[in-house]
């Protein structure tokens, strides 16, 4: 670059560009909830039919090139805004060389160069020093060696010249290198023009934010960084630090780290979230489709002995040896990302309200993690937090025609709106620790809850604060652990600091093995606001087995009446065969999360 | 134990509560809560043994005309040949009026509670419908 362009050049024109970019983001991103929320909806209630499914797969298409081009135009306008922020200083070392020129009667070159009069103490010979030319240096040693023959020279303007000319060139070299920079990832962030969005597309938005991240390092360290470990109302009081320009960019260049943070809006962690999830789902795919399938000839017979056996063949042993493992995990996970996928999808049937995906990791602490909310928590009057138990994980996250534990909280929207129609309510899955994987030994540890406690009470509090920024209040608010998720859920309550506020206000357990207190009181509620139930699945392995491994204090668990909480009734009391444990409970458990204590059938 | 597809069983399931509505003869609001699936309890997870399960309800009624929407229902599901198995008040503090009834041919059965919020909140008071089959297991 050199010095005309750098000096006609306004750095704020690339702002005002990222401006037009960001806007665009954000009516894309309207038009995608407008698809998503109402007309996908209006279509799945009113439409029946092949051709109905068709279309509403269509419609599904354009809502995903609204969301594609929302993630895009963030993304160049955060390149845009970097960009901009680089030239603006180039643009300032040079406004203050030429400033400094002019006070000391200096004449800049076009080239760059820099120009002085004769001047100084004149010498023995009575001659005033000569003037001069001098070239901007940028190396350390050159503009050293340049400075020190300045220095010699009798005439002061001499070195003033040196200085100007090393800031210019110095402008100059950033500026080039700025535009260096940013011309290919700039050129990178253009999209293909087809309509459809394809795993290589998403896949190449996730290689764009980081290009973008990484190249935009230096505008993105210029803003305020969200606080390290900090408290959910430190994330909260950061967000709200930031202005809207600062807020787009942190979601474009980095929404693992803005959808992970307690305490932002829902809505804020669910568009951060779901960028990580459609890129996360792209590059998997890709990776899956990139590796060769197993062969078909996975078995054969051999006869060693008297009997023949079947054995794997060779050639499928081969491949086993060297995809099996990545194979398997990468499957595992797709069809996990799918389950959460067919959620979204799922949104508008009946009274179903949206989902607020406020947690996503396929690695997590080993399970993954996945926090999903039916309806807005921020905005609803009662928020229940379902955590799920021993075998939970990401790859089965919504397994089997019930819809597995993703299912569970939306049967717990559907039970709670049944009785309170007229309130909002968000049931929330949430799924961000190592749940064990087999009951004996796993399940009898207290390990997996001590891990994960502590995060649970995070993300309550969190929950607790963008409540109160978003409704300037809290929701009435119950968390519910079913099987081993119950310890999970007493450690939770007995972690943290007295002086923070108290972010539930009902706990409800569900076949509990014990949950490290020895008396309901000491959860933090109140006695009255402890429920507990037996529950159908493997309850009294769990429940027992529990007991006795000492996952409760005192050899205490929940439905102990020596625990001191309320239990409620799991069983059909002769109602019929109709009425199983799963239906009681559910409805139990509507009943204390709405807060409808008057209409909970205890034991 | 039938062999049923789940999607198919639903559609029932929201037949029989249409049937019941009208047997209310109610002009509220109803939520519109579709009919979901979910596990039989004394079935392992592998073994694919679902129900389906219709929660909704009927509310911005008087509670008086609630009242005899529920002696509608008493004596219109057994004009039907249901069988009524419970008709009295449930177990909760509040002892709200209840009614359990099982279909001919035993294929549905469904609750029905009377829920009176006035002395409680300013919620709603409304009739609570809970309709469920008998268990299958799932053609896939």
């Amino acid at each position: 670059m050199d010095l005309a362009t750098l000096k006609a050049l306004k750095p704020a024109e690339y702002s005002e560009a990222a401006d037009g970019y960001r806007s665009t983001a954000k009516m894309a991103s309207a038009a995608k909830d407008d698809i998503e929320h109402r007309i996908a909806v209006a279509m799945r209630t009113q439409l029946k039919g092949k051709a109905a499914e068709e279309a509403v797969g269509q419609v599904a298409l354009v809502g995903q090139n609204f969301h594609y081009i929302q993630t895009q135009c963030g993304l160049i306008g955060t390149a845009l805004e970097a960009f901009s922020y680089e030239l603006e200083a180039a643009k300032r070392k040079l406004d203050t060389a030429l400033a400094h020129a002019r006070t000391a009667g200096l004449t800049v070159n076009p080239d760059g160069s820099v120009t002085y009069p004769a001047g100084g103490e004149k010498s023995e010979d009575g001659k005033t020093p000569p003037g001069g030319t001098v070239n901007g240096l940028t190396d350390g040693t050159a503009s050293a060696v340049g400075r020190q023959a300045a220095n010699f020279d009798p005439n002061p303007k001499h070195r003033l010249a040196q200085d100007c000319a090393d800031l210019i060139a110095s402008a100059l070299k950033d500026a080039t290198e700025a535009d260096e920079k940013w011309a290919p990832k700039l050129r990178a962030l253009k999209a293909d023009d087809d309509l459809t969005v394809s795993a290589e597309d998403w896949a190449d938005t996730s290689s764009d934010t980081k290009g973008v991240s990484t190249a935009g390092e230096e505008y993105l360290n210029s803003l305020p960084r969200p606080p390290k470990d900090g408290s959910p109302a430190d994330n909260a009081q950061w967000w709200k630090s930031l202005s809207p320009e600062e807020q787009a960019a942190w979601l474009a260049a980095d929404p693992k780290a803005v959808g992970g943070l307690n305490g932002l809006p829902a809505t804020v962690r669910d568009e951060a979230n779901r960028v990580v999830f459609n890129e996360t789902r792209a590059r998997l795919e890709l990776e899956l489709d990139a590796m060769p399938k197993p062969p078909a000839n996975e078995w054969t017979w051999i006869t060693a002995g008297p009997y023949p056996s079947k054995v794997h063949t060779d050639e499928w042993m081969d491949w086993h040896r060297e995809y099996g493992d990545r194979y398997t995990q990468l499957s595992q996970t797709l069809s996990g990302m799918e389950y959460i996928q067919n959620r979204f999808d799922r949104t508008g049937t009946g009274d179903l309200p949206e989902a607020y995906l406020l947690g996503f990791d396929t690695g997590g602490l080993g399970d993954g993690k996945v926090i999903l909310a039916n309806g807005n928590p921020d905005e609803a009057n009662h928020v229940a937090v379902y955590v799920p138990g021993t075998y939970s994980g990401l790859d089965k996250i919504g397994e089997g025609e019930d819809h597995g534990d993703l299912g569970r909280a939306e049967r717990l929207w559907d039970e709670s709106h049944k009785l309170m129609p007229t309130s909002a309510i968000s049931t929330i899955t949430w799924l961000d620790y190592n749940a064990p994987d087999s009951i004996v030994p796993q399940a009898t540890n207290g390990e997996y809850a001590e891990e994960g406690g502590p995060r649970l009470y995070d993300f309550m509090q969190g929950n607790r604060e963008a409540h109160m920024n978003t409704s300037d209040s809290a929701a009435h608010t119950t968390v519910i652990g079913h099987s081993y998720g119950s310890t999970v859920v007493g450690v939770s309550a007995q972690s943290g600091n007295w002086r923070d506020p108290s972010a539930v206000d009902d706990y409800i357990f569900a076949g509990s093995p014990g949950v490290q207190a020895d008396h309901a009181a000491d959860l933090g509620a109140g006695a009255d606001h402890v429920w507990a139930m037996g529950a159908p699945w493997d309850d009294q392995v769990v429940r027992q087995g529990g007991r006795l491994m000492g996952l409760g204090d005192s050899l205490t668990i929940p439905t102990d009446e020596r625990f001191g909480g309320n239990v409620m009734r799991s069983d059909s009391d002769g109602h019929g065969g109709f009425w199983d444990e799963n239906s009681t409970s559910l409805r139990n458990q509507a009943a204390v999360l709405t807060g409808n204590y008057q209409w909970v059938e205890r034991e | 134990m039938k062999t049923r597809k789940s999607e198919e069983v639903r559609a029932e399931v929201e037949e029989a509560s249409s049937r019941i509505f009208e047997i209310m003869a109610l002009t509220g609001k109803t939520t519109n809560t579709r009919a979901a699936t979910v596990r039989c309890s004394d079935y392992a997870e592998d073994e694919d043994v679902y129900r389906a399960r219709h929660p909704w309800s009927v509310y911005n009624v008087p509670v008086p005309e609630l009242r005899k929407a529920m002696t509608r229902l008493s004596e219109g599901l057994r004009k039907e040949g249901w069988t009524i198995t419970k008709d009295g008040v449930d177990d909760s503090q509040a002892k709200a009026p209840q009614i359990v009834a099982e279909s001919k041919g035993a294929e549905y059965s469904v609750d029905l509670r009377l829920l009176d919020q006035t002395k409680y909140s300013n919620n709603p008071s409304l009739i609570e419908v809970t309709v469920v089959s008998a268990c299958y297991r799932s053609k896939q």
